[in-house]
């Protein structure tokens, strides 16, 4: 062999090989008990959304038993640009379990207790008060009372300290949640959905100087809790928080194309946002989006770097990426010889015992209990139909979502760019059926 | 089903070390946790003056700290980012006393206050040099700045209409604010006290204070206040103590001291005889 022919070699190892890196290590479904045929009817399922414009585009991946089995990208990623397997989203919500992940690691390490304060580290979360709305006719519209007890880590972890995300007075509104979101505004929070120019620190010691909607651990109430917590590893960690992210979650389960921030190189395998009306209308997002209090700027995913690192919302991903993420958890901890967290913390974090007798009905209906990081399936009694008892999943703004099924040791993730939110339920409810559906053994 | 003596004391005792039991796994915050204060009052974060990001809480609570101790008395100060949770204190609770220049009190709610004032700012006019590259002044008339935008607080709402008459658009905010409107170009000059001016400058990484410059624009010593609640039962009171405080502080030269360590100058002799003088009877 001559030299030219050893250079064209290396070449080829060193250079078309790492390009071709989304070639994942894929098995057929036949061999952990999926069907080929049903696996179809998903990838028909996208292909006629995309056909009808309903949306540009998406990834969906399907595992069982830990093997790939199909990660089927559809569309367009942006105008002129093919959905690619390793396209990067806006995972937005689907931050919160990461975020949830990095305080069970400090957890596992003795650094914290569930039952801690929260003031115990954030001292602006002592003596917190909570807004009581006084009857109509009152000199005063409320009243400010004291908290009956602190706000736990438990608490910011299931979503019961009683802090809420502005954009809920879109979604439930009362004059109680417009009360507590006005002082919100007045002390410039922000849902995290675009990136404020100051640090996660500042607005989380604002937020613990302002009001709760309600007495801590006596509501379910889906909000800025987990942005809390992001700023809690900060001053448990002693480090930033997305560098303990990186370094404790990101590189141990070789998440290579998960960042806060995107790294300029990858720029252009970041998946554009699109408007749709689900009727065949649809738009790329040039713009910031803002309907009342949501204030959503998709765009701002294109800065290469920033101050604010939000626990709720910040993190961009691949579908292979949340796959190992996801993975780690089903099996207990553990991915590919690296051992992240003990298999008694993911039971814990998997528990449906946590909120008590509410129930986790943001993104489901009754049923669904809340974990430490994610929503989980308690029973069949609701109209939701996408699997077994102890399934557990949450969702991204920008309509992503993933599900682990611990039964069937399935992971099945969908990952689209698309506004508005509360478009996607149906297409998300279809596609864990057809995903569940495909189980053939 | 029958028991006997024997099971019954069994079932007793168990129960009781059950209890016992729960008891050491229950909840670990209680309300017991939660702090008593005495003599609240409430400000409004403003950082030097009074912020939780400041030391010791910043100038003008050190000046009221100091001075309460010099007549033995204790005070708590809760700081809250927003003027609306300090209002409601003052309106609905009754608080004893609040500290936030920017809320603004009709003049029947005036009768009802105590204003006691704890330092003098200076205040300057300052514009960006990135955008005003050869300068921007006023050379004494306010016509020669017609056509701009001046970002000042509401204290000034009163003196909107020398503005106005003079073509110059006022734009009101709070000093964090106006500064990143500033910044952002939103406005062409803006009034702070310098001291904010200098924090803003220090603390906000993405400036670079060479890029701004003081307006050659007089200006005149400007009170800060903690205003007292007539209508709290001590508010009458504990205004009356934190001025012999101050007074004190002013004479023992505690006051000079704390002034001195927080504006970093050393001639703040005007500022102590502006304070001295407004607490004259």
């Amino acid at each position: 062999m001559n030299m030219l022919m050893k250079f064209f070699i290396m070449l080829f190892f060193l250079v078309i090989l790492p390009v071709n890196a989304q070639d994942y290590d894929m098995v057929s479904p036949e061999s952990v008990g999926l069907s080929s045929e049903r696996l179809q009817r998903l990838d028909k399922l996208l292909n006629d959304h995309v056909a009808e414009e309903k949306i540009a585009g998406s990834v969906v991946l399907v595992a069982r038993d830990g093997k790939l089995v199909s990660v089927q990208e559809t569309g367009l990623a942006d105008i002129g640009k093919p959905m690619k397997k390793d396209t990067i989203f806006r995972i937005v919500s689907m931050t919160k379990p990461i975020t949830s992940t990095a305080i069970m690691l400090l957890y596992e390490e003795g650094k914290l207790l569930l039952s801690d304060p929260v003031s115990k580290y954030i001292p602006e979360f002592k003596n917190q008060k909570v807004v009581e709305m006084l009857p109509e006719g009152s000199d005063s519209k409320y009243k400010l009372v004291p908290a009956k007890r602190e706000v736990t880590i438990h608490d910011l972890l299931t979503h019961q300290s009683g802090i809420l995300y502005l954009a809920s007075t879109g979604w439930f509104p009362n004059p109680k949640r417009e009360q507590v979101v006005s002082f919100y505004r007045e002390a410039g929070i922000t849902d995290g959905f675009c990136r404020p120019d100051e640090s996660i620190g500042d607005m989380v010691k604002r937020l613990g100087r302002l009001p709760l909607y309600d007495h801590p651990g006596e509501v379910w109430e889906y909000g800025l809790s987990v942005d809390v917590l992001g700023y809690l590893v900060e001053v448990v960690s002693g480090m930033k928080f997305d560098q303990y992210v990186q370094t404790r979650i990101f590189e141990p389960l070789k998440m290579t194309d998960s960042h806060f921030y995107i790294p300029e190189e990858k720029l252009d395998r970041l998946a554009a946002d699109w408007n749709t009306d689900w009727k065949g209308s649809l738009t790329r997002v040039t713009g910031p989006l803002i309907n009342g209090d949501l204030a959503l700027c998709p765009n701002d995913a294109y800065e290469t770097s920033g101050k604010y690192l939000s626990g709720g919302a910040n993190v961009l991903s691949t579908a292979y990426d949340y796959f190992r993420f996801a993975q780690m958890f089903l099996n207990k901890g553990e991915l590919d010889g690296v051992r992240l967290l003990s298999r008694k913390t993911v039971e814990l974090m998997t528990a449906t015992n946590h909120i008590g007798e509410h129930d986790a009905t943001l993104l489901h209906s009754h049923g669904w209990k809340f974990g430490l990081g994610f929503a989980i399936q308690e029973d069949r009694s609701h109209g939701v139909d996408s699997g077994d008892i102890g399934v557990f999943e949450w969702a991204g703004y920008y309509s992503t979502r993933f599900s682990v099924n611990p039964k069937e040791k399935m992971v099945t993730i969908f990952l689209s760019q698309t506004s508005p939110f509360g478009a996607h339920f149906g297409l998300w409810d279809k596609i864990m059926a057809l995903s569940t559906s495909t189980i053939a053994d | 089903m029958k028991y006997n003596n024997k099971t019954l004391l069994g079932l007793f005792l168990g129960m009781l070390f059950m209890t016992e039991l729960a008891m050491a796994t229950g909840p670990r915050v209680t309300q017991s946790m939660l702090v008593e204060t005495e003599n609240e009052m409430y400000a409004v974060d403003a950082p030097p003056f009074v912020s939780l990001d400041v030391a010791e809480n910043g100038l003008s609570a050190s000046i009221v700290n100091a001075a309460l101790k010099a007549v033995e008395t204790k005070a708590t100060l809760t700081i809250f980012p927003v003027t609306k949770m300090v209002t409601y204190y003052l309106n609905e609770e009754q608080a004893l006393a609040v500290y936030d220049e920017y809320i603004s009190f009709s003049e029947d709610e005036k009768k009802s206050l105590i204003y006691v004032p704890v330092f003098y700012a200076k205040e300057s006019y300052i514009y960006s040099k990135l955008r005003y590259k050869e300068g921007l002044n006023g050379q004494g008339s306010l016509s020669d700045l017609s056509g701009l935008k001046y970002g000042t607080h509401r204290s000034e709402k009163q003196a909107r209409s020398i503005y106005e008459e003079a073509g110059i658009e006022l734009v009101f905010a709070r000093h964090y604010a106006l500064f990143n409107k500033l910044v952002a170009g939103e406005v062409d000059f803006i009034k702070m006290p310098d001291l904010a001016i200098s924090w803003m400058l220090e603390h906000d990484n993405s400036v670079q204070k060479e890029h701004f410059s003081t307006m050659d624009i007089s200006t005149q010593l400007v009170p800060k206040f903690i205003v007292f609640n007539k209508n709290n039962p001590d508010g009458e009171k504990m205004a009356q103590k934190l001025k012999q405080g101050l007074s004190i502080i002013l004479e023992n030269g505690q006051y000079a001291e704390l002034l001195k360590k927080y504006l970093h100058e050393d001639d703040v002799n005007e500022r102590v005889k502006s304070l001295t003088q407004s607490l004259q009877p």
